[in-house]
């Protein structure tokens, strides 16, 4: 299944676009989609989204079509979610 | 400010096209006046948050801002202009202020907030519109909002993107909730167009008046998120974490 996953702020300057799709299997959790994010993108990304472990940045905002999620709660994706990986910006 | 004053003939005149606002009307026009607002600092976005509260008849502003009117802040920051430069920014912002809004009372603080001033600057007035550039001030003024239970509305901007939600202690969770730890990606300086940092700023005071006066619904518990280089705008739903440091053991 397809996945849309978009960018904000500096996740989406590390990423070099602002939204795109990603193949996942059927089954597959918010978690693993967001890892193969960090994963093909490479270490500028993984070093925003995870920068000491396995654990997201505690800092880094998930949205599942428009709900915040927890990164420990565990999420199944569907088809129809939108995944949003936001990144805190305090310009002012 | 002691005691509730009324509106004057004065204010009802200047005040009178936002007065015929549905629900606001000449009560919402009083809470105004008798109100108070932190705006720390009053940047690119700091700058349109005060000047539209000082247009819209808020009582009293509280700015604090540290250091001099310099070129680079001309782009976006509209209460510094070029006849100030080089002299103290919060000195140019009340200036301009009073120039709009004679009536208003402002004190002005050339110091950023920091942990050792929150307290006494967040004790001088009912709500704050946090406006800083970084996350330290940030968390400061966040924990004096829970403690003093006084609402704070978030506002801040990158590039052309811009963030907003209102936190009330006791209705929501705050800004440890959202980032419980200071996010390492952020760069004290960042891409801004001043039109990005007016966009949100405009938004964040209205949130201020509506929460002030009763009018409307604020954006509690929603994380409004927009780019105005595809005019996307999303409004997400935010969570408060139960086991959160600042704001944990309020009751909800």
């Amino acid at each position: 299944m397809k996945i849309v996953v978009e960018y904000t702020a500096q996740v989406k300057k590390a990423a070099g676009l602002s939204r795109e799709e990603f193949e996942m299997n059927e089954g597959s959790t918010l978690q693993e989609l967001v890892k193969e994010v960090a994963e093909q993108h490479g270490p500028t990304l993984k070093s925003i989204l995870f920068p000491d472990s396995a654990d997201l940045h505690p800092s880094i905002l998930i949205f599942l079509s428009n709900e915040q999620v927890l990164w420990d709660e565990p999420v199944t994706l569907e088809p129809h979610h939108v995944v949003t990986i936001l990144s805190p910006i305090s310009g002012g | 400010m002691s005691g509730f004053a009324p509106l004057t003939d004065e204010e009802r005149a200047v005040y009178e096209w936002q007065i015929w606002v549905p629900e606001f009307g000449e009560a919402g026009q009083e809470k105004l006046k008798n109100a108070s607002v932190l705006i720390s600092r009053c940047g690119g976005l700091g700058s349109v948050v005060a000047y539209e509260l000082a247009a819209a008849g808020v009582g009293k502003l509280v700015i604090a801002h540290a250091g001099n009117v310099k070129p680079s802040d001309l782009n976006r920051q509209l209460l510094m202009t070029h006849d100030w430069l080089g002299k103290p920014r919060v000195e140019s912002a009340e200036r301009r202020l009073k120039e709009l809004n004679p009536r208003l009372e402002i004190v002005a603080i050339p110091e950023n907030i920091c942990e050792e001033n929150a307290e006494n600057i967040v004790n001088q007035v009912d709500l704050i519109v946090d406006c800083a550039p970084l996350f330290p001030e940030r968390y400061a003024m966040n924990r004096q909002s829970v403690l003093q239970k006084k609402p704070l509305i978030e506002c801040a901007m990158y590039d052309l993107e811009a963030h907003l939600t209102t936190l009330i202690p006791g209705q929501t969770g705050c800004l440890s909730c959202l980032y419980p730890h200071d996010p390492p990606a952020w760069k004290r300086e960042f891409p801004v167009f001043g039109a990005v940092s007016g966009t949100v700023g405009c938004m964040a005071a209205m949130e201020a008046i509506k929460v002030l006066s009763g009018l409307g619904q604020p954006l509690t518990n929603q994380l409004l998120m927009f780019d105005l280089r595809d005019m996307t705008f999303q409004r997400n739903t935010i969570l408060r974490r139960k086991d959160c440091p600042v704001c944990g053991t309020l009751d909800i």
